[in-house]
Protein backbone atom coordinates (compact mmCIF):
# COMPACT_ATOMS: atom_id res chain seq x y z
CA UNK A 1 0.00 0.00 0.00
CA UNK A 2 3.09 2.60 0.62
CA UNK A 3 4.37 1.63 -2.60
CA UNK A 4 0.97 2.36 -3.68
CA UNK A 5 0.71 6.00 -2.39
CA UNK A 6 4.26 6.90 -2.56
CA UNK A 7 3.75 6.00 -6.83
CA UNK A 8 0.34 8.00 -6.54
CA UNK A 9 2.47 11.14 -5.67
CA UNK A 10 5.05 11.17 -7.49
CA UNK A 11 2.68 10.56 -10.35
CA UNK A 12 0.61 13.36 -9.32
CA UNK A 13 3.92 15.40 -8.74
CA UNK A 14 5.07 14.90 -12.51
CA UNK A 15 1.45 16.01 -13.81
CA UNK A 16 1.70 19.30 -11.58
CA UNK A 17 5.62 19.59 -13.33
CA UNK A 18 4.34 19.03 -16.76
CA UNK A 19 1.51 21.31 -15.97
CA UNK A 20 3.43 24.22 -14.83
CA UNK A 21 5.80 23.82 -17.90
CA UNK A 22 3.51 23.78 -19.91
CA UNK A 23 2.57 27.41 -19.00
CA UNK A 24 5.54 28.28 -18.67
CA UNK A 25 6.52 27.35 -22.45
CA UNK A 26 3.64 28.82 -23.74
CA UNK A 27 3.56 32.45 -21.64
CA UNK A 28 7.38 32.45 -22.96
CA UNK A 29 6.46 31.91 -26.71
CA UNK A 30 3.79 34.29 -26.19
CA UNK A 31 5.66 37.15 -24.80
CA UNK A 32 8.60 38.94 -27.56
CA UNK A 33 10.26 40.22 -24.65
CA UNK A 34 14.01 39.31 -25.81
CA UNK A 35 15.06 39.45 -22.29
CA UNK A 36 18.34 37.44 -22.70
CA UNK A 37 19.84 37.27 -26.13
CA UNK A 38 22.90 35.84 -25.09
CA UNK A 39 22.32 32.21 -25.10
CA UNK A 40 22.49 30.84 -28.61
CA UNK A 41 22.60 27.85 -29.73
CA UNK A 42 24.91 27.23 -32.99
CA UNK A 43 24.54 24.04 -35.12
CA UNK A 44 27.09 22.66 -36.90
CA UNK A 45 28.33 19.39 -38.88
CA UNK A 46 31.44 18.95 -36.93
CA UNK A 47 33.15 17.05 -39.26
CA UNK A 48 34.63 19.20 -41.73
CA UNK A 49 38.11 20.15 -40.70
CA UNK A 50 39.55 22.26 -41.01
CA UNK A 51 36.49 24.31 -40.29
CA UNK A 52 34.94 22.07 -37.91
CA UNK A 53 35.79 18.87 -36.25
CA UNK A 54 36.33 17.49 -32.91
CA UNK A 55 39.85 17.98 -30.86
CA UNK A 56 40.19 16.40 -27.40
CA UNK A 57 35.83 16.77 -27.17
CA UNK A 58 35.87 20.30 -28.24
CA UNK A 59 35.14 21.21 -31.51
CA UNK A 60 37.60 23.70 -33.18
CA UNK A 61 38.26 24.90 -36.47
CA UNK A 62 38.23 28.02 -38.78
CA UNK A 63 34.80 28.00 -38.18
CA UNK A 64 34.56 27.52 -34.09
CA UNK A 65 37.22 30.37 -33.66
CA UNK A 66 35.60 33.04 -35.78
CA UNK A 67 32.37 31.87 -34.08
CA UNK A 68 34.33 32.45 -30.88
CA UNK A 69 35.45 35.48 -32.03
CA UNK A 70 32.30 36.88 -33.06
CA UNK A 71 30.45 35.77 -30.08
CA UNK A 72 32.88 37.68 -27.95
CA UNK A 73 32.60 41.33 -29.80
CA UNK A 74 28.70 40.28 -29.38
CA UNK A 75 28.11 39.36 -26.64
CA UNK A 76 26.62 36.39 -27.29
CA UNK A 77 27.34 33.09 -25.21
CA UNK A 78 27.23 30.46 -27.76
CA UNK A 79 26.42 26.60 -27.34
CA UNK A 80 27.63 24.20 -30.26
CA UNK A 81 25.27 21.61 -31.48
CA UNK A 82 26.82 18.86 -33.76
CA UNK A 83 24.10 17.67 -36.56
CA UNK A 84 24.66 16.31 -39.94
CA UNK A 85 24.66 18.81 -42.53
CA UNK A 86 21.37 18.22 -44.43
CA UNK A 87 19.66 19.08 -41.48
CA UNK A 88 20.60 22.37 -41.16
CA UNK A 89 18.55 24.54 -43.23
CA UNK A 90 15.22 22.35 -41.62
CA UNK A 91 16.50 23.06 -38.06
CA UNK A 92 17.12 26.87 -38.72
CA UNK A 93 13.46 27.55 -40.66
CA UNK A 94 11.59 25.35 -37.75
CA UNK A 95 14.15 27.45 -35.06
CA UNK A 96 15.58 23.94 -33.42
CA UNK A 97 18.87 26.07 -33.59
CA UNK A 98 19.68 30.19 -33.43
CA UNK A 99 22.33 30.07 -35.98
CA UNK A 100 24.68 28.00 -37.83
CA UNK A 101 28.47 28.18 -38.75
CA UNK A 102 29.34 25.21 -40.77
CA UNK A 103 31.08 26.34 -44.36
CA UNK A 104 28.14 26.67 -45.79
CA UNK A 105 27.60 28.10 -48.97
CA UNK A 106 25.74 31.59 -49.46
CA UNK A 107 23.20 30.45 -52.17
CA UNK A 108 20.04 31.90 -53.36
CA UNK A 109 17.81 28.69 -53.12
CA UNK A 110 19.08 28.16 -49.55
CA UNK A 111 18.70 31.89 -49.03
CA UNK A 112 14.90 31.52 -49.78
CA UNK A 113 14.35 29.90 -46.42
CA UNK A 114 17.16 30.89 -44.60
CA UNK A 115 18.63 34.16 -43.65
CA UNK A 116 22.54 34.68 -43.92
CA UNK A 117 25.70 37.02 -42.96
CA UNK A 118 28.03 38.61 -44.68
CA UNK A 119 30.21 36.06 -46.13
CA UNK A 120 33.36 35.13 -44.49
CA UNK A 121 34.94 33.11 -46.74
CA UNK A 122 36.22 32.51 -50.15
CA UNK A 123 35.49 28.91 -51.03
CA UNK A 124 35.53 26.90 -54.51
CA UNK A 125 34.89 23.81 -55.29
CA UNK A 126 37.38 20.12 -56.19
CA UNK A 127 37.92 17.24 -57.63
CA UNK A 128 39.94 14.93 -55.55
CA UNK A 129 41.37 11.74 -56.87
CA UNK A 130 43.27 9.07 -55.95
CA UNK A 131 46.97 10.17 -57.02
CA UNK A 132 47.57 6.89 -59.27
CA UNK A 133 43.88 7.27 -60.94
CA UNK A 134 44.85 8.80 -63.97
CA UNK A 135 41.77 11.36 -63.83
CA UNK A 136 42.99 14.89 -64.47
CA UNK A 137 40.12 16.47 -64.98
CA UNK A 138 36.10 16.54 -64.45
CA UNK A 139 35.81 14.99 -68.36
CA UNK A 140 38.00 12.07 -67.30
CA UNK A 141 35.38 10.97 -65.09
CA UNK A 142 33.65 8.62 -67.60
CA UNK A 143 31.52 6.43 -65.50
CA UNK A 144 33.54 6.53 -62.61
CA UNK A 145 31.52 6.83 -59.08
CA UNK A 146 31.89 10.25 -57.87
CA UNK A 147 31.14 10.54 -53.62
CA UNK A 148 29.91 13.75 -52.37
CA UNK A 149 28.08 15.14 -49.01
CA UNK A 150 24.10 14.98 -49.16
CA UNK A 151 22.70 18.62 -49.18
CA UNK A 152 26.13 20.47 -50.00
CA UNK A 153 27.09 22.53 -52.74
CA UNK A 154 29.20 19.55 -53.65
CA UNK A 155 26.25 17.85 -54.58
CA UNK A 156 24.71 20.13 -56.58
CA UNK A 157 27.82 20.26 -58.54
CA UNK A 158 28.36 16.93 -59.08
CA UNK A 159 24.31 16.68 -60.32
CA UNK A 160 25.28 19.60 -62.74
CA UNK A 161 27.79 17.53 -64.21
CA UNK A 162 25.35 14.81 -64.52
CA UNK A 163 23.14 16.89 -66.84
CA UNK A 164 26.22 17.61 -68.84
CA UNK A 165 26.80 14.71 -69.15
CA UNK A 166 30.58 14.85 -67.88
CA UNK A 167 30.07 12.36 -65.22
CA UNK A 168 27.99 9.22 -66.65
CA UNK A 169 28.62 7.04 -63.21
CA UNK A 170 26.96 6.83 -59.94
CA UNK A 171 26.88 10.11 -57.71
CA UNK A 172 26.76 8.48 -53.57
CA UNK A 173 25.84 10.47 -51.11
CA UNK A 174 27.40 10.08 -48.02
CA UNK A 175 25.89 11.70 -44.49
CA UNK A 176 29.25 13.26 -43.39
CA UNK A 177 32.29 13.77 -45.69
CA UNK A 178 34.55 11.59 -43.32
CA UNK A 179 32.52 8.72 -44.84
CA UNK A 180 33.65 9.91 -48.19
CA UNK A 181 36.68 10.17 -47.68
CA UNK A 182 36.98 7.09 -45.80
CA UNK A 183 34.98 5.05 -48.83
CA UNK A 184 37.45 6.67 -51.03
CA UNK A 185 41.00 5.89 -49.80
CA UNK A 186 39.06 2.39 -49.40
CA UNK A 187 38.93 2.82 -53.16
CA UNK A 188 35.16 1.80 -52.80
CA UNK A 189 34.56 4.99 -54.60
CA UNK A 190 36.36 6.90 -57.31
CA UNK A 191 36.37 10.77 -56.38
CA UNK A 192 35.31 13.43 -54.63
CA UNK A 193 33.52 16.67 -55.42
CA UNK A 194 33.99 18.85 -52.42
CA UNK A 195 34.98 22.30 -51.20
CA UNK A 196 38.15 23.01 -51.74
CA UNK A 197 39.82 23.48 -48.56
CA UNK A 198 39.00 20.26 -46.55
CA UNK A 199 39.59 17.96 -49.47
CA UNK A 200 42.94 19.75 -49.52
CA UNK A 201 43.88 19.42 -45.62
CA UNK A 202 42.25 15.48 -46.66
CA UNK A 203 45.08 15.14 -49.43
CA UNK A 204 47.46 16.70 -47.04
CA UNK A 205 47.10 14.16 -44.15
CA UNK A 206 46.77 11.14 -46.84
CA UNK A 207 50.72 10.89 -47.26
CA UNK A 208 50.08 11.61 -50.95
CA UNK A 209 47.96 8.68 -51.40
CA UNK A 210 45.29 11.25 -52.78
CA UNK A 211 45.84 14.65 -54.74
CA UNK A 212 43.13 17.70 -55.63
CA UNK A 213 43.26 17.76 -59.96
CA UNK A 214 40.80 20.18 -60.61
CA UNK A 215 40.12 23.31 -58.59
CA UNK A 216 36.34 24.07 -60.34
CA UNK A 217 35.89 27.79 -59.64
CA UNK A 218 32.12 28.63 -58.23
CA UNK A 219 32.96 31.76 -57.07
CA UNK A 220 30.83 30.66 -53.93
CA UNK A 221 30.91 31.77 -50.24
CA UNK A 222 30.14 30.82 -47.14
CA UNK A 223 28.15 32.57 -44.63
CA UNK A 224 26.67 31.68 -41.12
CA UNK A 225 23.33 31.21 -41.38
CA UNK A 226 20.20 31.93 -39.42
CA UNK A 227 16.71 31.29 -39.18
CA UNK A 228 14.46 34.16 -41.48
CA UNK A 229 14.32 37.71 -39.84
CA UNK A 230 16.77 36.58 -36.94
CA UNK A 231 18.02 39.79 -34.52
CA UNK A 232 20.98 38.12 -34.85
CA UNK A 233 22.16 39.04 -38.29
CA UNK A 234 22.83 42.79 -37.56
CA UNK A 235 25.21 42.08 -34.38
CA UNK A 236 26.99 38.91 -36.23
CA UNK A 237 27.59 41.01 -39.24
CA UNK A 238 29.19 44.49 -37.65
CA UNK A 239 31.25 42.21 -35.43
CA UNK A 240 32.78 39.97 -38.47
CA UNK A 241 33.14 43.61 -40.02
CA UNK A 242 34.89 44.69 -37.20
CA UNK A 243 37.32 41.22 -37.20
CA UNK A 244 38.03 41.70 -40.98
CA UNK A 245 39.21 45.04 -40.84
CA UNK A 246 41.39 44.41 -37.38
CA UNK A 247 43.52 41.79 -38.73
CA UNK A 248 41.79 39.10 -36.90
CA UNK A 249 40.37 37.18 -40.10
CA UNK A 250 43.95 36.74 -41.47
CA UNK A 251 45.43 35.63 -38.05
CA UNK A 252 42.78 32.64 -37.59
CA UNK A 253 42.96 32.24 -41.71
CA UNK A 254 46.78 31.56 -41.45
CA UNK A 255 46.33 29.57 -38.04
CA UNK A 256 43.91 27.21 -40.08
CA UNK A 257 44.42 26.91 -44.11
CA UNK A 258 48.06 27.34 -43.59
CA UNK A 259 48.94 30.51 -45.70
CA UNK A 260 47.48 34.34 -46.06
CA UNK A 261 44.07 34.65 -47.68
CA UNK A 262 44.77 36.35 -51.38
CA UNK A 263 41.38 38.37 -50.52
CA UNK A 264 39.24 38.99 -47.66
CA UNK A 265 35.67 38.52 -49.20
CA UNK B 1 8.69 26.56 -8.93
CA UNK B 2 10.38 26.92 -12.31
CA UNK B 3 10.47 24.07 -14.36
CA UNK B 4 10.64 24.16 -18.30
CA UNK B 5 11.39 21.25 -20.13
CA UNK B 6 13.67 20.60 -22.95
CA UNK B 7 10.71 21.31 -25.72
CA UNK B 8 9.83 24.66 -26.86
CA UNK B 9 6.31 24.86 -28.87
CA UNK B 10 6.10 27.98 -31.39
CA UNK B 11 2.28 28.21 -32.04
CA UNK B 12 3.34 30.81 -34.75
CA UNK B 13 4.23 27.84 -37.21
CA UNK B 14 1.59 25.54 -36.29
CA UNK B 15 -1.14 25.99 -38.30
CA UNK B 16 -3.29 24.11 -41.06
CA UNK B 17 -1.33 25.39 -43.11
CA UNK B 18 2.60 25.39 -42.33
CA UNK B 19 1.33 21.50 -41.66
CA UNK B 20 0.03 21.08 -45.27
CA UNK B 21 3.15 22.55 -46.72
CA UNK B 22 5.93 21.33 -45.15
CA UNK B 23 4.46 17.66 -45.13
CA UNK B 24 2.06 16.99 -47.43
CA UNK B 25 2.87 18.76 -50.43
CA UNK B 26 2.82 15.65 -52.77
CA UNK B 27 3.60 17.39 -56.05
CA UNK B 28 6.80 18.14 -55.05
CA UNK B 29 7.59 14.04 -54.61
CA UNK B 30 5.50 13.29 -57.95
CA UNK B 31 8.49 15.66 -59.97
CA UNK B 32 10.75 13.16 -58.36
CA UNK B 33 8.38 10.07 -58.85
CA UNK B 34 11.24 8.04 -60.74
CA UNK B 35 13.83 8.54 -58.08
CA UNK B 36 11.36 7.57 -55.15
CA UNK B 37 9.71 4.23 -57.17
CA UNK B 38 13.22 3.00 -57.97
CA UNK B 39 14.40 3.52 -54.45
CA UNK B 40 11.67 1.52 -53.42
CA UNK B 41 12.96 -1.24 -55.29
CA UNK B 42 16.25 -1.49 -54.32
CA UNK B 43 14.36 -1.71 -50.81
CA UNK B 44 12.10 -4.56 -51.97
CA UNK B 45 14.68 -6.63 -53.67
CA UNK B 46 17.18 -5.75 -50.87
CA UNK B 47 14.81 -7.28 -48.27
CA UNK B 48 13.85 -10.37 -50.65
CA UNK B 49 17.33 -11.27 -51.35
CA UNK B 50 18.13 -10.55 -47.41
CA UNK B 51 15.20 -13.13 -46.45
CA UNK B 52 15.38 -15.81 -48.75
CA UNK B 53 18.95 -16.34 -47.82
CA UNK B 54 18.45 -15.38 -44.42
CA UNK B 55 16.24 -18.19 -44.30
CA UNK B 56 18.80 -20.79 -45.94
CA UNK B 57 21.24 -19.70 -43.70
CA UNK B 58 19.17 -19.51 -40.81
CA UNK B 59 18.14 -23.27 -41.35
CA UNK B 60 21.28 -24.44 -41.20
CA UNK B 61 23.04 -22.80 -38.26
CA UNK B 62 19.09 -24.17 -36.37
CA UNK B 63 19.94 -27.24 -37.58
CA UNK B 64 23.70 -26.96 -35.95
CA UNK B 65 22.55 -25.95 -32.79
CA UNK B 66 20.44 -28.30 -31.86
CA UNK B 67 22.87 -30.57 -32.73
CA UNK B 68 24.25 -33.03 -30.10
CA UNK B 69 27.71 -32.29 -30.83
CA UNK B 70 29.32 -29.46 -29.18
CA UNK B 71 32.14 -28.74 -32.18
CA UNK B 72 28.80 -28.37 -33.70
CA UNK B 73 26.24 -26.08 -31.53
CA UNK B 74 28.76 -23.79 -30.47
CA UNK B 75 30.03 -22.09 -33.39
CA UNK B 76 26.13 -21.69 -34.49
CA UNK B 77 25.67 -20.23 -30.49
CA UNK B 78 28.13 -18.24 -30.70
CA UNK B 79 27.51 -17.06 -34.23
CA UNK B 80 23.86 -16.15 -33.34
CA UNK B 81 24.76 -14.49 -30.18
CA UNK B 82 27.07 -12.38 -31.75
CA UNK B 83 24.84 -11.16 -34.58
CA UNK B 84 21.77 -11.01 -32.08
CA UNK B 85 23.69 -9.30 -29.25
CA UNK B 86 25.04 -6.09 -31.74
CA UNK B 87 23.38 -2.92 -33.32
CA UNK B 88 22.80 -3.59 -36.68
CA UNK B 89 23.68 -0.21 -37.45
CA UNK B 90 27.28 -1.43 -35.94
CA UNK B 91 27.42 -4.48 -38.45
CA UNK B 92 26.67 -2.25 -41.16
CA UNK B 93 29.27 0.11 -40.65
CA UNK B 94 31.40 -2.72 -40.04
CA UNK B 95 30.78 -4.09 -43.21
CA UNK B 96 31.45 -1.50 -45.51
CA UNK B 97 33.63 0.72 -43.88
CA UNK B 98 36.26 -1.72 -41.53
CA UNK B 99 36.57 -4.66 -43.61
CA UNK B 100 38.36 -3.25 -46.25
CA UNK B 101 41.38 -2.35 -44.19
CA UNK B 102 41.75 -5.94 -44.24
CA UNK B 103 41.95 -6.12 -47.92
CA UNK B 104 37.77 -6.91 -47.93
CA UNK B 105 36.28 -4.59 -50.18
CA UNK B 106 32.36 -4.52 -51.22
CA UNK B 107 32.45 -2.89 -54.88
CA UNK B 108 28.27 -2.79 -54.59
CA UNK B 109 26.53 -0.61 -52.04
CA UNK B 110 23.55 -3.40 -52.39
CA UNK B 111 25.99 -5.85 -51.83
CA UNK B 112 27.26 -4.34 -49.02
CA UNK B 113 23.85 -3.88 -47.87
CA UNK B 114 22.36 -7.42 -48.61
CA UNK B 115 25.66 -9.39 -46.76
CA UNK B 116 25.14 -7.28 -43.22
CA UNK B 117 21.36 -7.60 -43.75
CA UNK B 118 21.40 -11.14 -45.02
CA UNK B 119 23.92 -12.15 -41.77
CA UNK B 120 21.87 -10.63 -39.30
CA UNK B 121 18.64 -12.02 -40.27
CA UNK B 122 19.88 -15.40 -40.66
CA UNK B 123 20.81 -15.40 -36.58
CA UNK B 124 17.11 -14.65 -36.20
CA UNK B 125 16.14 -16.98 -38.34
CA UNK B 126 17.92 -19.77 -36.65
CA UNK B 127 16.14 -18.81 -33.30
CA UNK B 128 12.93 -19.59 -35.63
CA UNK B 129 13.88 -22.69 -36.94
CA UNK B 130 14.83 -23.86 -33.65
CA UNK B 131 11.93 -23.17 -31.80
CA UNK B 132 9.84 -24.59 -34.81
CA UNK B 133 12.08 -27.54 -34.70
CA UNK B 134 11.76 -27.80 -30.65
CA UNK B 135 8.15 -27.17 -30.72
CA UNK B 136 7.40 -30.56 -32.89
CA UNK B 137 6.65 -33.32 -30.41
CA UNK B 138 9.50 -35.52 -29.55
CA UNK B 139 7.40 -38.67 -30.49
CA UNK B 140 7.93 -37.75 -34.01
CA UNK B 141 11.77 -38.14 -33.58
CA UNK B 142 10.88 -40.74 -31.39
CA UNK B 143 8.71 -42.54 -34.19
CA UNK B 144 10.72 -41.89 -36.89
CA UNK B 145 13.98 -43.50 -35.47
CA UNK B 146 12.07 -46.71 -34.25
CA UNK B 147 10.97 -46.92 -37.68
CA UNK B 148 14.37 -47.16 -39.46
CA UNK B 149 14.89 -43.79 -40.49
CA UNK B 150 18.45 -41.73 -39.31
CA UNK B 151 18.24 -38.69 -37.47
CA UNK B 152 19.36 -37.13 -40.58
CA UNK B 153 16.26 -38.41 -42.21
CA UNK B 154 14.01 -37.93 -39.89
CA UNK B 155 14.61 -34.04 -39.19
CA UNK B 156 14.68 -33.79 -42.64
CA UNK B 157 11.52 -35.74 -43.62
CA UNK B 158 9.75 -35.70 -40.72
CA UNK B 159 10.39 -32.88 -38.27
CA UNK B 160 11.72 -30.10 -40.69
CA UNK B 161 8.54 -30.18 -42.67
CA UNK B 162 6.28 -29.87 -39.94
CA UNK B 163 8.04 -27.04 -38.61
CA UNK B 164 8.41 -25.50 -41.69
CA UNK B 165 4.76 -24.55 -41.44
CA UNK B 166 4.81 -23.78 -37.81
CA UNK B 167 7.63 -20.69 -38.33
CA UNK B 168 5.58 -19.21 -41.56
CA UNK B 169 3.90 -16.56 -39.39
CA UNK B 170 7.65 -15.21 -37.70
CA UNK B 171 8.88 -15.78 -40.56
CA UNK B 172 6.89 -13.00 -42.34
CA UNK B 173 7.04 -11.29 -39.29
CA UNK B 174 10.96 -11.31 -39.59
CA UNK B 175 10.50 -10.25 -43.16
CA UNK B 176 8.56 -7.04 -42.30
CA UNK B 177 11.35 -6.42 -39.63
CA UNK B 178 14.04 -6.83 -42.77
CA UNK B 179 11.68 -4.19 -45.36
CA UNK B 180 12.16 -1.61 -42.09
CA UNK B 181 15.46 -2.39 -41.36
CA UNK B 182 16.74 -1.85 -45.02
CA UNK B 183 16.41 2.11 -44.48
CA UNK B 184 19.57 1.27 -41.57
CA UNK B 185 21.44 0.77 -44.84
CA UNK B 186 20.96 4.05 -45.66
CA UNK B 187 23.85 5.23 -43.90
CA UNK B 188 26.41 3.68 -46.27
CA UNK B 189 24.87 5.96 -48.83
CA UNK B 190 23.23 3.52 -50.37
CA UNK B 191 19.85 5.10 -52.12
CA UNK B 192 17.09 2.69 -50.63
CA UNK B 193 14.02 4.62 -49.95
CA UNK B 194 14.64 6.65 -46.81
CA UNK B 195 17.97 7.97 -48.23
CA UNK B 196 16.39 8.91 -52.17
CA UNK B 197 13.99 10.69 -49.59
CA UNK B 198 16.26 12.61 -47.18
CA UNK B 199 18.45 13.22 -50.63
CA UNK B 200 14.94 15.36 -51.64
CA UNK B 201 14.04 16.53 -48.21
CA UNK B 202 17.66 18.49 -48.21
CA UNK B 203 17.61 19.10 -52.21
CA UNK B 204 14.18 21.07 -50.85
CA UNK B 205 14.22 21.35 -47.25
CA UNK B 206 10.06 19.84 -47.16
CA UNK B 207 9.54 16.82 -44.92
CA UNK B 208 6.96 15.39 -47.22
CA UNK B 209 9.64 13.15 -49.08
CA UNK B 210 9.87 11.60 -45.20
CA UNK B 211 6.03 11.51 -45.23
CA UNK B 212 5.85 9.40 -48.52
CA UNK B 213 8.47 7.29 -47.09
CA UNK B 214 6.64 6.39 -44.57
CA UNK B 215 3.71 5.87 -46.05
CA UNK B 216 4.96 3.34 -48.72
CA UNK B 217 7.19 1.45 -46.26
CA UNK B 218 3.39 1.68 -44.00
CA UNK B 219 1.87 -0.21 -47.37
CA UNK B 220 4.49 -2.48 -47.70
CA UNK B 221 4.66 -3.67 -44.52
CA UNK B 222 0.80 -3.68 -42.96
CA UNK B 223 -0.47 -6.27 -45.57
CA UNK B 224 2.20 -8.72 -44.66
CA UNK B 225 1.82 -7.64 -40.51
CA UNK B 226 -1.89 -8.86 -41.21
CA UNK B 227 -1.11 -11.79 -42.98
CA UNK B 228 1.38 -13.34 -40.46
CA UNK B 229 -1.35 -12.40 -37.68
CA UNK B 230 -4.07 -14.19 -40.06
CA UNK B 231 -1.76 -17.81 -40.50
CA UNK B 232 -0.61 -17.79 -36.91
CA UNK B 233 -4.38 -17.70 -35.73
CA UNK B 234 -5.44 -20.41 -38.16
CA UNK B 235 -2.45 -22.67 -37.22
CA UNK B 236 -3.36 -21.93 -33.96
CA UNK B 237 -7.20 -23.46 -34.38
CA UNK B 238 -5.53 -26.24 -36.27
CA UNK B 239 -3.38 -27.27 -33.37
CA UNK B 240 -5.50 -26.34 -30.91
Amino acid sequence: MKVLRSLALVALALVGLVAVAACGGSGGGGSDGEASAEDVKVASDIAYPPFEYEKGGEPVGFDIDLMDEIAKRANLNVEYQNVTFDGIIGGLSSNLYDASISSMTITPERAKKIDFSDPYFNADQSLLVPSDSGVGSVDDLGDATVGVQLGTTGEIKAKEFKEQGKVQGEIRTFDTIEDAFAALNNGQIDAIINDLAVSQDEAKNSGGDLKIVQVIPTGEQYGIAFPKDSDLVAPVNKALAEIKEDGTYEKIYKKWIGRAPEEIP
Amino acid sequence: MQFELPIEFDPGDFSLETIRESYLDFGLVFENADAILQAVLVTVLLAFFAEALGVVLGLVFALLKISRFRILSFPAQLYIDVFRGTPLLVQIIFIYFATPLIGLRFESLFFAGLTALTLNSAAYVAEIFRSGIQSIDRGQMEAGRASGLSYGQTMRYIVVPQAFRRVIPPLTNEFVVIIKDTSIVSVIGLEELLRAARVLQSATANATPLVVAALIYLAICLPLIYLANGLERRLNRRTA
